[in-house]
């Protein structure tokens, strides 16, 4: 258990690191910016340090990192208080195994490859126009949810393996997110990352029937006939 | 009194069960399995087929897709994202108008080879959601 807290703590400065080193090297205009001074030359690290809080885009970075780890917050919270049963419904079936994940993906990727021909197709004919759109929002709304459920699931994880499973859901959400955060910032990796995760999580709220826990079927009108 | 159905098993006639009557249910089950197993399999390599091809066909159109997702933009949305701060009304009429040419110069682009490629490719797609979606559960719960 102690080894587990030791890791939560190593993991979540990590993500802080990977964070700040991609702010910092997002943009990298003030480490070849001149130095100006004599004595700025004489003491190179002091003049780059004064060049990185001067410099404009390293601020932009910092700012847009910020903000984009509070919006992702606060729309897992949103998702949690408006549906607290769909993300726990989604969250056991993320917890079954990895090949469940992997199975969640699989069922990501070809629905997105269903709905992008769908949405294509239907823009053919008049009255099925609007399904592009529709079905685009149907995807990111599931998506969303899956991907708070599947935040929530490894944050946790993560406490419960260390004995903090006692706090909050919202702690849980909060390392989940900065974890996850982390990963999709790291350069290149990132996007994929990303795309992966929001595939996932289309997967495992289809998968879960947008977390009811039913299973899809047609018995009713089978029951009909 | 007795039952009607005491009185249906009176005129039954009472026939010996052949001896290789399990023999015979065994191998007709076996012979289910298998022929549903083929069926299975043989719907499994159409769907592959299929895809293969859909990708076969979509690969040399991919341009006219890709040259349709390019005119959205972040500058456009953000351009038509202050002009909703300006007026809303505008901005909603305008943005109609820019669905109506993408979508237009989008279905001018769908030629009957691209439609083809899409429908076989969305086919195996969906099979392999519904496969994977039923493995979870029993077979009286199944999709399909």
């Amino acid at each position: 258990m102690k080894r587990w807290r030791m890791m939560i703590i190593i993991i979540a400065l990590a993500a802080v690191l990977i964070m700040f080193v991609s702010a910092l090297l997002g943009d990298l205009t003030w480490w070849s910016r001149p130095l100006v001074s004599r004595t700025m030359v004489q003491s190179p690290h002091r003049a780059w340090r004064l060049a990185l809080v001067k410099d404009a885009g390293v601020r932009v970075n910092f700012s847009v990192l910020l903000a984009g780890l509070v919006t992702q917050f606060m729309a897992g919270v949103l998702v949690l208080y408006l549906v607290p049963r769909q993300v726990h419904h989604m969250a056991h079936a993320i917890a079954i195994g990895w090949r469940q994940l992997l199975r969640y993906l699989a069922i990501g990727i070809l629905l997105a490859i269903v709905m992008a021909v769908v949405g294509l197709l239907s823009i053919l004919a008049l009255h099925t126009m609007p399904l592009l759109i529709v079905l685009s929002m149907v995807f990111f709304l599931a998506s969303l949810g899956g991907v708070v459920a599947l935040t929530y699931q490894l944050g946790r994880g993560l406490l419960s393996q260390a004995g903090w499973s006692e706090g909050s859901p919202l702690t849980s959400l909060a390392l989940g997110t900065t974890i996850f955060y982390a990963i999709t910032r790291i350069p290149f990796f990132g996007w994929f990352a990303l795309v992966l995760l929001w595939l996932t999580g289309a997967g495992v709220a289809v998968a879960t029937r947008l977390g009811s826990g039913k299973p899809w079927s047609i018995l009713p009108l089978m029951e009909d006939s | 009194m007795a039952d009607w159905l005491d009185e249906l098993l009176e005129v039954i006639p009472v026939e010996p069960y052949p001896p290789d009557l399990v023999a015979q249910v065994q191998t007709r089950l076996a012979n289910s399995r298998r022929w549903s197993r083929w069926a299975r399999n043989g719907v499994r390599l159409v769907m592959v087929m299929a895809g293969v091809l859909g990708l076969w066909l979509l690969m040399p159109k991919v341009e006219i897709l890709l040259s349709a997702v390019s005119s959205i933009s972040l500058g456009r949305l953000e351009e038509w994202l202050s002009a909703v701060m300006r007026s809303p009304s505008d901005a909603l009429l305008d943005l109609s108008q820019i669905a109506v040419t993408w979508v237009s110069q989008l279905a001018a682009g769908l030629e009957a080879e691209l439609v083809l490629a899409l429908g076989l490719l969305a086919i195996p797609a969906l099979y392999g959601v519904i496969s994977l979606l039923s493995s979870g559960i029993s077979q009286e719960e199944a999709i399909i």
